[in-house]
């Protein structure tokens, strides 16, 4: 394995971890946003969601192509200390474990943000299924039985 | 059939009724707004018509209901959100009690600002190695009070050792701490599920007799919150014949996850407690004729020592009623990952140790390695101490050479191989070497600095609990070697002569390789260094790393309790008194109320009228 091109892994693994960094401020900005329904904050956050995906989405294919290069196709990120130059075994462990509470960071704000926005599409599919008259009864209110109570009815089996 | 002429009373009864019972619920709810837990309530009610079509069909046609039945009373609650809130729950419980833990660390190892520098606040620890090394260095200037230097200098390496033992000692006392507090939550979580049980009991037995025990359920829907920080939970309520065409909500907790394992069916529940922590073979509740334990490879065993062991596993008992009646298959040994919740948290720190994870461990949780609890700062620190203790004594132990490096016997000659080829002086004595010198006559000089107990010499299993000053130093200053160099055509070694003790400073400068299977012999990763630096860089490396855990943790948990918090709003706009809302149904009922009264005296006129004043005429 090339060295030099190992040494751009990592450091192409650390530019994955500023792209992660900045991708949970925008989920927490969007989860804020959906707070205190700003709508226009929540879309600025959207663009910038997506224009970062896309990032994502070019890290991913150089990724590979890296991987390729220094043949370690299919190698789990938390594999890769078993397959680094010795001279590299200690940044790698520190970047891999760097990238992955990166990452635990991103799904923890990522999941409040997709809670948050799915919380409150609940609240808005709510509203309207109270404003139709045709959609029944109001979500979360425990209809009354349309039955009447068991003793004024008369039990045929009797 | 329509109704009679008189049962337009009981329309207006009914009427009253309804409205009455209306204005009651709102009393209610007014009176509960500060209650917690309540759910706000409304009068479930029916347009009531009584008969049925029958053959013979009024002429007049136009059939009318005979007024409102009231059926019951229900909650105002959003199972969604019940289901959202006790998710973001269990994660807020999980970072509370993983952050408790840390911070309770941070109070022994996070020494930023702490120090006798004020002005640096370059940490206890550090300041402590910083002053050894001041005494080291005044050892290597004037000699003419060298032995008040070498109190100094041992005095010093005594207030480091005493450092080390005291944080061990505390870091002992988190865990013991720490092992309390999951006695303390597995007994709280033990009560919530008793609790249950017990409502679920009630509530079964209010509504087969027409009572929907809505307090009751407020209770329950509290429990089961409280279990959410414990447990991460799914609830769900099934429906239960009771006989008679009558069916009952029976309510069932089962641990969210992969393998969901009930805790509460019903008015079955079970029982948590921390075991052995030998992973017992599945089959062999079933099937005693089985091995009763799995071994690490997850081949059976009946031997106890074999078998594969997590420590602080929770067990789950098999559920059982209030009877004592027992639904046997249903208790279960959590497995290092199945939970998630407090509890779990509350397990990693006191069994997670990161780098130092024995390959049991890391077969149990592929993740272990990444996972730093106690046992990781324990075994960090340990490391820190063995590291210094080992170089330290190598550096004070040696036989004499002369000034071309090679040893020499007490006569000043020197001493040669078995080729007859001089010995040169070598950084670290092996024992094989030590034994050539010793059997050829070399001078032994220094000794043993640190052990592993304050009345020996022994450095075997040197931990940071039990690094001491060794007896020899602690009983003479001297063993402090200043040099092992004798005087060129002499076997003495010159007393201004300060090489050793340049040396050893040398030592607080150079690069340690810190290695997990110095410490675990069966580590994972055992033979790779997991840091290198010097005495002082290492201690700041196990204060970083907890920091940076300590960072995330603060960061999830905040993200969480944002949630959580929005999410009980949420509920509470749902299940929440409101007053306006009610002072407009408080209104509206009294309006109900009067009508229906009027109703009545309005009927009571018209029959008035039909029968005492209908066909008079000429009377």
């Amino acid at each position: 394995m090339n060295t030099s091109d190992f040494r751009e892994y990592l450091a192409f693994l650390r530019d994955l971890g500023a792209t992660l960094d900045e991708i949970t401020e925008v989920e927490q900005k969007k989860a804020e946003f959906v707070q205190t329904d700003d709508l226009e904050g929540l879309n600025e956050c959207m663009k910038r969601e997506q224009a970062l995906s896309l990032t994502m989405r070019s890290c991913d294919q150089k990724r590979d192509a890296m991987l390729q290069m220094l043949g370690l196709q299919g190698v789990h990120l938390r594999e890769l200390l078993n397959y680094a130059p010795a001279e590299y075994r200690e940044e790698t462990k520190k970047t891999v474990e760097q990238l992955c509470r990166q990452y635990a960071l991103y799904r923890g704000a990522f999941e409040v943000a997709r809670d948050t926005l799915e919380c409150n599409l609940h609240q808005v599919e709510k509203i309207l299924q109270a404003a139709d008259p045709d959609a029944g009864a109001q979500m979360g209110y425990q209809e009354a039985s349309p039955q009447l109570p068991s003793r004024m009815r008369t039990d045929f089996r009797a | 059939m329509d109704i009679t002429t008189f049962g337009a009373f009981t329309t207006a009864r009914l009427g009253i009724y309804a409205a009455q019972k209306s204005l009651n619920v709102t009393g209610n709810n007014i009176a509960n707004i500060n209650t917690t837990g309540y759910t706000r309530q409304a009068v479930d009610q029916v347009s009531l018509r009584v008969g049925a079509t029958n053959h013979y069909a009024s002429a007049n046609g136009g059939v009318t209901g005979s007024g409102v039945l009231v059926t019951g009373m229900s909650q105002f609650r959003d199972p969604y959100l019940d289901i959202r809130y006790r998710n973001e729950n269990s994660s807020v419980g999980a970072m509370d009690a993983k952050l408790g833990g840390l911070e309770e660390l941070s109070n022994i190892l996070d020494e930023v600002g702490k120090g006798s520098d004020g002005n640096k606040g370059e940490g206890i620890m550090a300041a402590q190695f910083q002053d050894l090394r001041d005494q080291l260095a005044k050892l290597t200037g004037d000699q003419s009070t060298e032995d008040e230097f070498l109190t100094l200098a041992r005095s010093s390496a005594d207030s480091l050792v005493k450092l080390m033992n005291n944080y061990a000692q505390r870091l002992g006392e988190v865990e013991k701490n720490q092992a309390n507090g999951l006695q303390k939550d597995v007994s709280s979580v033990n009560d919530i599920l008793k609790n249950i049980q017990t409502l679920n009991e009630n509530i079964q037995k209010g509504e087969i007799y027409g009572d929907s025990s809505l307090e009751l359920r407020d209770q329950r829907n509290l429990k089961l919150d409280e279990l959410s920080q414990y447990i991460k939970i799914d609830v769900t309520y099934e429906p239960v014949s009771v006989g008679a065409g009558k069916t009952v909500d029976k309510l069932v907790i089962k641990t969210s996850g992969d393998n969901p394992i009930t805790l509460v069916d019903g008015d079955y529940a079970g029982q948590l407690s921390t075991s052995d922590g030998l992973v017992v073979n599945p089959s062999y509740a079933s099937d005693p004729t089985q091995p009763q334990y799995l071994k690490p490879d997850g081949t059976g065993t009946n031997t106890a020592s074999e078998a594969q062991k997590v420590e602080y596993t929770l067990t789950l008992s098999n559920l059982t009623n209030r009877n004592g009646t027992e639904l046997t298959g249903t208790g279960h040994q959590f497995g290092d990952t199945e939970l998630y919740g407090s509890l779990q948290a509350s397990r990693e720190l006191l069994t997670e140790a990161g780098e130092f994870s024995t390959v049991t461990m890391t077969k149990v949780d592929a993740d272990a390695a990444t996972k730093r609890g106690i046992p990781y700062y324990q075994n960090a620190l340990d490391s820190l101490a063995r590291k210094f203790a080992s170089v330290l004594n190598a550096a004070n132990t040696g036989y004499m050479y002369n000034s071309a490096g090679n040893y020499i016997k007490t006569d000043g000659t020197e001493i040669t191989d078995i080729h007859g080829d001089p010995i040169h002086k070598v950084e670290i004595l092996t024992s094989a070497l030590k034994t050539e010198l010793d059997g050829a006559g070399g001078v032994p000089l220094g000794g043993v600095l640190f052990s592993n107990s304050s009345n020996g010499d022994l450095t075997n299993d040197i931990t940071a609990a039990n690094i001491s000053i060794s007896k020899s130093w602690s009983t003479d200053a001297s063993v402090l070697q200043n040099s092992f160099q004798a005087l060129e055509g002499k076997s003495t070694v010159g007393s201004s002569d300060n090489r050793n003790i340049l040396h050893i400073l040398a030592q607080f400068d150079g690069k340690q390789d810190y290695k997990p299977g110095d410490m675990v012999t069966d580590a994972t990763d055992g033979a790779t260094k997991f840091f290198s630096g010097s005495f002082e860089e290492m201690f700041t490396n196990i204060e970083e790393t907890l920091a940076t855990d300590t960072k995330s943790t603060t960061t999830l948990l905040d993200n969480y309790s944002v949630s959580t918090t929005a999410l009980d709003s949420d509920r509470d706009s749902v299940s929440g008194v409101d007053l306006n809302d009610e002072a407009m149904n408080m209104m509206q009922y009294q309006k109900s109320y009067s009508a229906a009264c009027r109703l009545m005296t309005t009927l009571d006129e018209v029959l008035d009228k039909l029968i005492n004043g209908t066909g008079v005429t000429g009377r």
